[in-house]
C-alpha cells in the first residue's frame, strides 16, 4: 500500500488546536482534496493516518509528522499541491515524501524529541548556564507526574531520560534546547523538566510565561528518511 | 491588529479549557485588513463557540457581509467562565476571532436573538466588550449595538441595551443597512443622523425614537413616537424569494468540534401548517422554496468543499417541500455513494417520509420522532396540529414492523383549554404504542424504547396564542407529577423541562420595556448562559424579580383581552392581528384551519409579497 509522510509546522494560534481536533482537520482536508486515503475495514471505517507523536496543547512545533496511506500511488508533489488552501493558515507543509521503510508506524519508532523551552529571566547567559549545570549535575532529578489511570500525582525519576540540555539567552529569555526521551520505550514530557527546573532554580515563573516549541523528532535506525530531510 | 492584545491573549489561552474556541483561523474564515474597510461589523452569538458555530444563519450573514468589498464581518462568542474570569482579571475586553480586533473599536456589533434565555448573555457580552451597557450612555466613538433574529419581533425587553433592531430577513436588510452606514460615515454623519436615516429602511427599529405610556393596571395605554420620521409600524424586511439568493457552500469549518458538525442546506423558509402556538410558523411566512435541483446542487458543492460526513436539510417542516420525496431520494443516492449520512429533522412521518427513511436507514435504524404536541384530538384541533391518532398508530406500526425500535414522542403541556383528560391522552398514546410493540415484536418486546418528552407551553408574540395565560409553575409541577406517575414503565422514558426557565422565557417572550429592568438586575447578579443547566441560577433570577419589582404573573399567567395594546404592536410581522384573533377564536371552538396550501386562509402576508404556495393544492 502506498505510504506517505508529511512533515509540517504548527505555529501561531494553531498551537491551541488539540491533537484530536487537528486529526479531524486533516481528515477533512483529505476528503476535500479528493485524495483516496485508505480506510480501515469494519463498521466505523476511519482513515489510515496518524501522528508520530502527539503534541501537547499550547506547544508550537516546526517538526510534526503525519503518516497516511492511499489506495493508489501518487507523486508526493501532486499531494502537496492538492493540500493548497485546505489547511488552517498556521499549519504549513514543510515536506511530503513516500515512506517505504518496513516499520509498523512512526509512533513506534520515535525515540526522542527536541524542544525549545523559553523562560523569561533577568539573569545573564553565564549565570543561567551555571544554574543549568547545577541542575543537570544532580544524580537524581525527581518530578511529580499526574498518572493517567489513577489520576494521582506520583514522584518519578527523570534524570536518565534527559539526553541533553543546552541554554542560550535570547531577548530577555533563557532558551533551553532539550533533547528528551520520547516514545513507547522511555518518555519524558517537557512539563516535568519545567517543573523540576523551576523548583531547583527557585525561579518565580508562572507556567503561562513559558513557551515550548518542538523542533525535532528522532527515530530509530529503522527509519531512513531523516537523512534526506531537507528542512533545517 | 494589536500586538499587545495578541501577547496578552497568548498568556490567557494557556490557562483555559479548549483554547481553540478563541483563536479563529478556521478554514474558510475571512481575513481582511480592518483598517481598509468602511464598515467593521462583529457578528455576535450570545452563547459559546460550539453552539454559535452550529447556527446556519451565522454562515449565511457572514458570507453575505464579507462578499461586500468594503465591509468586514468578524465573529465573537460568549467565552466560557474560565476565560471570562481571566479576561476580566487581566483587563482584556472581548475581541473578534479573526483579527483579535476589540469589539469596542468596531463600527457595529450585531447580536442574533434565537432564544429568550440568551438575553443575559447579550448584556454580558456588551459589557465584556467594554461598551457601555445602556444605549443612552454610548457616545459617537462607540460601536452601534444591533440585534435581529426571531426574538426581535418583541424587542422591548432589550430596548435599553440595543441601539437598533433589524427585523426580518437579514440577507435583505443588512446590505442596505451597511451600505447606508458607509455612505453616511464618509460624510461625517453622527450616530443620531445615521439612525434617523436608517429608519427609512424597511425593518429598522430604533427604540429611542418611541415612547410607551401605561394605564394604572399596568397595561399599555399608548405607544407613541418621539421622532416623527420614524415609521408608525416597523414592517419586517422581507425577501420575495430565496431561490436566487447566494448560499454559503464554503462555510467556516470549526476546528473545535461544534454541536452540529455537518453540512446544512436550507430548503425553504416559512410554513403553511398554521399551528397556533408556533411563532416561526407566523413570522417566516410565506413559504419560499429552493428548487429540488438547486438544493441538490448546493448540498453537493458544500459536501465537496467541506468534507463533512453528515448532511442535514433545514426548514420548519422538511417533508412539506413541494418536491420532497424526489429531492430526498436523490439526496439519499448522492450521500450514500459519498459515505455521507443524511439527516432529516422536522419530518412529518407520513407515507412519503417513510419511503425516504427506509432508504436512508436500510441497515442502521435510529430513532423516529413524532410530535403530536397534545394528547387528545380535541386539544390537537385547538392548537391546529393537523395530525390524528390514527396517523400516528399507522405510522408507528409500520416503523416497528420495519425494524425501528426507538420511538420518540413530543408533547406540550399547559396549552390553552387543557384539562387532565388531555394529559390522560398523552399516557394513552404512550401505552398504546408500547402495546403495539408487544403485538408486533412478541411478549418480550425486543429492544424497544419509547421516549416521551414534555415541554411547557410558552405563549409567544405574533401567534394566535399571544393573548393566552401561561400555566403557573405549581400547575406545571402537578402536571409533571401526574404524568410521571402514570408513565412509570420500564419501556418508557419520561422527560420534562424545568418550570422556572419556562416562566422567565414567558416574561421576555411577551415582555414590555419594563422587563428590561429584570434583565439588567439578573445580569448584574451574575446570570448568563441561562440555557445551560450548569450556569443557570434560579436563585439569582428570584432575587432579580425582587430587585426589579417585576410582577411575574402580570406577564405569564395573565390572560390578555383582545383590545389590549401589546408592547410589540409597533413591530409588524406582516401577518395581521385580525387573522391571529380569528385563529384564537377558532381555537376556543376547537375548529381547525386547513394548511393554506389547500386554499388561502387570509393571513395577510400576500399584501406585501406574492405568496406562491397559498392554495396550490386546490383541494
Amino acid at each position: 500500500m502506498p505510504r506517505f509522510v508529511m512533515k509540517f509546522s504548527k505555529e501561531g494560534y494553531t498551537k491551541y488546536v488539540s491533537h484530536l481536533d487537528l486529526l479531524r482537520v486533516f481528515k477533512r482536508a483529505f476528503k476535500v482534496m479528493g485524495l483516496d486515503i485508505k480506510y480501515s475495514q469494519g463498521f466505523n471505517p476511519h482513515p489510515k493516518m496518524g501522528f508520530a507523536q502527539p503534541l501537547s496543547l499550547g506547544y508550537s512545533s516546526i517538526a510534526e509528522y503525519l503518516e497516511f496511506e492511499t489506495v493508489k500511488d501518487h507523486d508526493p508533489e501532486e499531494i502537496k499541491e492538492l493540500f493548497k488552501g485546505k489547511l488552517p493558515e498556521d499549519v504549513k507543509i514543510l515536506d511530503l515524501f513516500s515512506f517505504n521503510d518496513e516499520v509498523r508506524s512512526l509512533a513506534a519508532e520515535t525515540v526522542a524529541c527536541r524542544y525549545l523551552i523559553s523562560m523569561p529571566t533577568e539573569l545573564d547567559e553565564a549565570s543561567v548556564k551555571d544554574i543549568l549545570e547545577g541542575y543537570l549535575s544532580q544524580k537524581s532529578i525527581k518530578a511529580f507526574k499526574r498518572m493517567k489511570k489513577t489520576k494521582t500525582r506520583e514522584e518519578v525519576e527523570i534524570r536518565d531520560k534527559i539526553r541533553e540540555i543546552r541554554v542560550a539567552k535570547d531577548d530577555g529569555k533563557a532558551v533551553f534546547d532539550c533533547l528528551l526521551d520520547s516514545g513507547s520505550q522511555s518518555n519524558l514530557s517537557p512539563e516535568l523538566v519545567i517543573s523540576s527546573f523551576l523548583e531547583y532554580s527557585g525561579w518565580d515563573l508562572k507556567r503561562w510565561d513559558i513557551e515550548v516549541e518542538r523542533t525535532e523528532i528522532l527515530y530509530s535506525n529503522r527509519i531512513q528518511f531523516r537523512h534526506i530531510d531537507k528542512t533545517p | 491588529m494589536n500586538i499587545d492584545i495578541k501577547k496578552q491573549l497568548d498568556k490567557l489561552l494557556k490557562r483555559v479549557e479548549k483554547p481553540g474556541r478563541y483563536i479563529g483561523g478556521e478554514v474558510n474564515s475571512v481575513m481582511k485588513d480592518p483598517s481598509k474597510m468602511d464598515v467593521n461589523f462583529c457578528f455576535c452569538f450570545p452563547d459559546i463557540y460550539e453552539i454559535g458555530m452550529s447556527y446556519l444563519g451565522l454562515q449565511i450573514l457572514y458570507k453575505m457581509l464579507n462578499d461586500q468589498p468594503n465591509v468586514y464581518c468578524q465573529r465573537a462568542f460568549q467565552p466560557q467562565n474560565d476565560m471570562e474570569e481571566l479576561m476580566r482579571e487581566e483587563g482584556m475586553p472581548l475581541f473578534s476571532l479573526e483579527q483579535k480586533t476589540l469589539l469596542k473599536d468596531m463600527d457595529m456589533v450585531g447580536f442574533t436573538l434565537q432564544y429568550e434565555m440568551s438575553y443575559t448573555t447579550v448584556l454580558n457580552m456588551i459589557d465584556l466588550a467594554g461598551i457601555p451597557i445602556f444605549s443612552k450612555d454610548r457616545g459617537e466613538d462607540i460601536p452601534l449595538v444591533l440585534a435581529g433574529g426571531p426574538c426581535a419581533y418583541d424587542p422591548e425587553p432589550l430596548w435599553e441595551f440595543v441601539d437598533c433592531f433589524l427585523i426580518g430577513d437579514g440577507e435583505k436588510l443588512l446590505p442596505e443597512f451597511t451600505g447606508l452606514y458607509a455612505e453616511m460615515k464618509s460624510k461625517g454623519a453622527t450616530r443620531e443622523e445615521f439612525l434617523k436615516e436608517a429608519v427609512k429602511l424597511q425593518g429598522v427599529y430604533v427604540p429611542a425614537f418611541y415612547d410607551v405610556k401605561y394605564n394604572e393596571d399596568g397595561t399599555i395605554s399608548e405607544l407613541c413616537k418621539l421622532y416623527k420620521g420614524a415609521p408608525d409600524k416597523v414592517k419586517r424586511a422581507i425577501l420575495p424569494e430565496i431561490e436566487s439568493l447566494d448560499f454559503p457552500v464554503e462555510p467556516i469549518i470549526p476546528m473545535v468540534e461544534a454541536v452540529h458538525d455537518r453540512a446544512v442546506v436550507e430548503t425553504f423558509r416559512g410554513c403553511t401548517r398554521g399551528c397556533r402556538f408556533c411563532q416561526a410558523g407566523m413570522i417566516y411566512r410565506p413559504v419560499r422554496e429552493r428548487t429540488r435541483e438547486h438544493v441538490i446542487e448546493l448540498a453537493l458543492k458544500e459536501l465537496e468543499n467541506t468534507g463533512h460526513e453528515e448532511l442535514s436539510l433545514l426548514s420548519l417542516s422538511t417533508s412539506d417541500h413541494t418536491e420532497f420525496e424526489a429531492m430526498a431520494l436523490d439526496l439519499v443516492d448522492c450521500t450514500k455513494s459519498r459515505q455521507v449520512s443524511l439527516s432529516l429533522p422536522s419530518l412529518r412521518i407520513d407515507k412519503f417520509a417513510f419511503n425516504v427513511l427506509q432508504r436512508i436507514q436500510e441497515f442502521r435504524k435510529s430513532g423516529l420522532t413524532y410530535a403530536p404536541e397534545a394528547g387528545t384530538q380535541r386539544l390537537r384541533d385547538v392548537i391546529n396540529k393537523g395530525v390524528t391518532e390514527n396517523d400516528i398508530y399507522t405510522s408507528v406500526r409500520q416503523a416497528l414492523e420495519l425494524g425501528w425500535n426507538h420511538i420518540k414522542l413530543y408533547f406540550m403541556i399547559g396549552l390553552p383549554t387543557e384539562t387532565y383528560e388531555d394529559l390522560d391522552g398523552i399516557v394513552e398514546i404512550a401505552k398504546n404504542i408500547r402495546d403495539l410493540n408487544y403485538e408486533i415484536n412478541g411478549k418480550k418486546g425486543g429492544r424497544f424504547k419509547l421516549t416521551v418528552s414534555v415541554s411547557n407551553f410558552v405563549p409567544k408574540a405574533d401567534t394566535p396564542f399571544q393573548w393566552e395565560a401561561q400555566d403557573t409553575a405549581e400547575s406545571f409541577r402537578l402536571k409533571h407529577n401526574y404524568l410521571a406517575e402514570r408513565l412509570k414503565d420500564k419501556r418508557i422514558i419520561f422527560n420534562y423541562h424545568d418550570n422556572e426557565t419556562s416562566s422567565y422565557e414567558a416574561v421576555f417572550a411577551r415582555g414590555d420595556r419594563r422587563t428590561s429592568r429584570l434583565l439588567y438586575e439578573a445580569w448584574k447578579l451574575g446570570c448568563k448562559l441561562d440555557g445551560w443547566s450548569e450556569h443557570y441560577r434560579p436563585d439569582l433570577w428570584e432575587q432579580a424579580f425582587i430587585n426589579s419589582g417585576i410582577d411575574r404573573d402580570f406577564y405569564t399567567t395573565r390572560k390578555r383581552s383582545f383590545d389590549e395594546i401589546f408592547a410589540w404592536d409597533h413591530i409588524d410581522c406582516l401577518v395581521t392581528k385580525e387573522f391571529l384573533m380569528k385563529e384564537a377564536q377558532k381555537a376556543y371552538e376547537a375548529q381547525i384551519t386547513h394548511d393554506c396550501r389547500y386554499g388561502c386562509v387570509g393571513c395577510g402576508i400576500n399584501r406585501e409579497v406574492k405568496c406562491e404556495k397559498g392554495g396550490i393544492y386546490h383541494a
